[in-house]
């Protein structure tokens, strides 16, 4: 008898404990009042706006950076319309960790950091502060370096401030462009934080990321319900063009041809459509210079990296298997319908030359500019570190390694059928 | 005289160790380790896994080989080298040995828990139900804890293919070039700082008894391989973790604590559905809590034979109360314990290596006239 109750006594002071345990609610918080940030963005700013002096002291030195960080919210609502607007909230500060602890004096809330997609610097803080801004970032176990890792030509404020086409978030808008399929001739740079860190603490490679311009254009919006037609300010997010970095510090940028020829050498997934412009081909049209739309079916890169005669060396030779996908003039034969054109010589021969031309441009440009974005220093490290020891010890300052940079790249095009 | 280390009244069949060793056992290596190897040893921070997975596997063999022969358990053993009152002194420093070894698995398990899986809590009050379930599973002594590691396994075995799969496509393998940059001498740094993550041998010196295992009657049965093969494949596991880590974070290696929980986030699989891979994280987690149980079970054992308690509530008590202390009331003392790992190393080394070997060979030739003719069978 005593025994069955010491048994009952201890199930039930079990379950009195687990109870207690599981009723602990661990300080979370109803997801009514979450506020989740989706995405960051740092400026940096001369000084303080006027009527925010109150919120921080002003430091003795008069040479002190702020910054300025703006938290784009979605905040999870009850009411029917799936479509809300951005919230923005903005706070200043001489750190990072300062910004945050401010927003959290404004908000109320501490910015839950789990959720944030998209980190966004302004260019005039990549000039100088990219890693006083990415070191809380990679610090923090509450940010995940997943998140995609974009540069603005604007400030990341107005950046943030502004509202997609399709969805009135801009972080939503410009992941949206980054990730795109490619299918969609996707030329893009999309780098995430944890990479981009990883070239900078890497010998010999430097970062890459995305550069954001803001187009803003007036379209029609028709409104039905007012039968009016007032216009709405969209903005289109332009991430054809990219940053690139010498260490920490941004170094320059790649136009749209670059980034492409960039991503032809160094993605391995990559497969761009291609245009051939002004192509004039006797049989066809009698000379007239048609512009004409490939599609890359296959890529097969080879890329080699060495030390010849301590001078370092890339030759890559690159062989893109093609399709014409469109032309500016139709070509009505029934044969062209039933059967697949074989590709014209010199539509061919109009790509190597400008595919060549592309690459040479970008491989003077980043040396010009002591970027190594191809990773050609950890190639040659990887290789044979010791002979690179030695060359880099024959120069005055061994992240120079990149001026002496001999290049030859070879660009094949056949034409698939 | 204690009742569980000389006579245990349900003995753990092979099998079970050898699931405990393959599965269950790595798990504890892949939260801080990579990442404090790495520190040390740089890029070829996986070569000490291999070199102290070799070692466990030549020690292993050894000390099962041994057990076969002699038929004792390792307190029989103690007891004819020792005598009883050397085999006390030793069993407390065990007993210490055991201490750390716990006691750094828990505190990793601490921080992970607070820095990952809950999102605002600072309190370790999550603990107190881990408690209660290892001072159970003490309690229920070995059987129990290798019967759910064995039940754990097919789970576990699901877990650790979703992380694989989740991260190798990731991870750019070029990373391991060039090799030996800085020379042997840091891998050796790392081998030697990491050795209290690893000799799992221990614990089947203290529970596996050849004796009491059924299946041993049968003819042509040997499950020396069984167990062989299972710590085998933990170092293949450890291995592919090791390198898919490298891959993936390269230099940055030693800024990932956690790194079971980071690995799979970079893939675009799941973007849209959230952290799936925290539901294989949880279910790695539960066999680092099954690991701890088992070690714990051996030091209520220890603990029981050195004072001579009659109840072995009494001892597991003890066991969770020094466990709490070390944990909640004194951060410092965690910190301190992970910082001058270095200081406190060749003790592990003498407690996990020599003592062991010192008894068993002692063990093998004081027992081989006894033995007679049945060595040469074998």
């Amino acid at each position: 008898m005593l025994k069955i109750v010491k048994n009952k006594f201890v199930l039930f002071a079990f379950s009195l404990l687990l109870f207690v345990f599981v009723a602990n609610d661990f300080s979370n918080q109803s997801i009514n009042n979450l506020a989740v940030v989706v995405a960051i963005g740092i400026d940096s700013v001369d000084s303080l706006p006027s009527n925010k002096n109150d919120e921080i002291e002003e430091p003795l030195s008069q040479k002190q950076n702020y910054f300025q960080m703006t938290a784009e919210l979605a905040l999870p609502t009850t009411s029917d319309s799936s479509l809300s607007d951005n919230i923005i909230v903005t706070s200043f500060g001489t750190s990072i960790k300062e910004c945050m602890n401010n927003l959290a004096i404004k908000t109320g809330w501490y910015p839950k950091l789990n959720n944030c997609s998209v980190l966004l610097l302004s260019q005039k803080v990549c000039q100088n502060l990219t890693f006083d801004v990415l070191n809380y970032f990679l610090e923090s176990e509450r940010f995940f370096d997943s998140a995609l890792f974009c540069i603005t030509k604007d400030t990341a404020f107005n950046t943030l401030l502004a509202s997609a086409p399709l969805d009135p978030m801009s972080s939503k808008g410009i992941s949206a462009v980054a990730h795109r399929k490619e299918v969609f001739d996707n030329t893009f740079v999309s780098t995430n934080l944890k990479d981009f860190s990883k070239a900078f603490y890497e010998f010999g490679q430097d970062g890459i990321a995305s550069n954001i311009e803001l187009n803003q254009i007036d379209t029609p919006f028709i409104d039905k319900a007012l039968e009016q037609a007032p216009t709405k300010k969209i903005t289109e997010f332009d991430l054809s063009s990219s940053i690139i970095f010498d260490q920490e510090f941004m170094a320059g940028t790649l136009d749209k041809n670059m980034t492409q020829a960039f991503k032809i050498l160094f993605d391995d997934d990559f497969k761009p459509m291609l245009t051939a412009f002004d192509v004039s081909i006797d049989s066809v049209l009698n000379g007239t210079p048609i512009d004409y739309v490939l599609e890359v079916k296959s890529i097969k890169k080879d890329i080699d990296v060495s030390l010849k005669n301590n001078t370092p060396s890339l030759d890559a030779k690159i062989v893109l298997d093609v399709i014409i996908k469109d032309s500016s003039v139709a070509n009505n034969s029934l044969a062209s319908i039933l059967t697949a054109d074989p590709v014209y010589k010199e539509v061919l021969s109009t790509i190597n030359v400008q595919l060549e031309r592309d690459c040479d441009k970008l491989l003077t440009y980043l040396i010009e500019k002591n970027s190594d974005i191809l990773a050609v220093g950890k190639q040659l490290n990887a290789k044979d570190f010791n002979s690179f020891n030695n060359y880099l010890r024959t120069l005055n300052n061994p992240n120079d390694y990149l001026k002496n940079l001999d290049f030859n790249i070879s660009v094949f095009t056949n034409s698939l059928k | 005289m204690n009742k569980i280390i000389s006579q245990p009244k349900k003995p753990i069949p092979a099998i079970n160790f050898a699931i405990y060793l393959a599965l269950v056992a790595p798990s504890i290596k892949l939260l801080i380790l990579p990442a404090q190897i790495y520190f040390l040893s740089g890029r070829e921070f996986y070569l000490p896994i291999l070199l102290h997975g070799l070692l466990d596997l030549v020690l292993l063999f050894v000390i099962l080989y041994i057990k076969k022969k002699v038929n004792l358990s390792f307190v029989q053993m103690c007891e004819s080298v020792l005598t009883k009152t050397g085999t006390k002194i030793v069993f407390a420093l065990y007993a210490i040995y055991f201490l750390i070894k716990l006691t750094i698995p828990l505190i990793e398990q601490n921080l992970v828990a607070i820095d990952q899986l809950y999102e605002s809590t600072k309190t370790s009050f999550f603990l107190i139900p881990l408690f209660f379930t290892i001072g159970f599973c003490a309690f229920k002594g070995g059987k129990s804890i290798f019967r759910a590691s064995t039940f754990l396994s097919l789970f576990l075995g699901l877990a650790y293919l979703g992380l694989i799969f989740l991260s190798i496509f990731e991870s750019n393998f070029s990373e391991i070039f060039p090799l030996f940059e800085f020379g042997f001498k840091p891998v050796a740094k790392g081998a030697f700082t990491s050795t209290l993550w690893f000799g799992d041998f221990i614990v089947l010196l203290f529970l596996f008894d050849f004796a009491k295992d059924k299946a041993t009657s049968q003819k042509g049965y040997n499950p020396i391989y069984k167990i062989m093969i299972g710590q085998a494949f933990s170092i293949v596991l450890l291995l592919t973790f090791f390198l898919i880590i490298l891959g993936i974070f390269g230099v940055t290696t030693p800024r990932q604590f956690y790194l079971l929980t980071k690995i799979s986030k970079y893939s675009t699989a799941f973007s849209s559905i959230g952290r799936l891979d925290f539901l294989f994280f949880i279910t790695v987690f539960l066999a680092m809590i099954t690991h701890v149980c088992a070690i714990t079970s051996i030091l209520v054992d220890v603990l029981v034979y050195i004072f001579n308690v009659k109840r072995v509530a009494l001892a597991v008590l003890a066991c969770l109360t020094l466990f709490f202390l070390v944990l909640n009331l004194s951060p410092i003392f965690a910190t301190l314990l992970l910082d001058y790992i270095v200081f406190y190393m060749p003790f592990v080394i003498f407690m996990q290596y020599i003592i062991p070997l010192f008894i068993l060979i002692f063990c093998f030739f004081k027992h081989r006239k006894n033995l007679g003719g049945k060595l040469k069978k074998c």
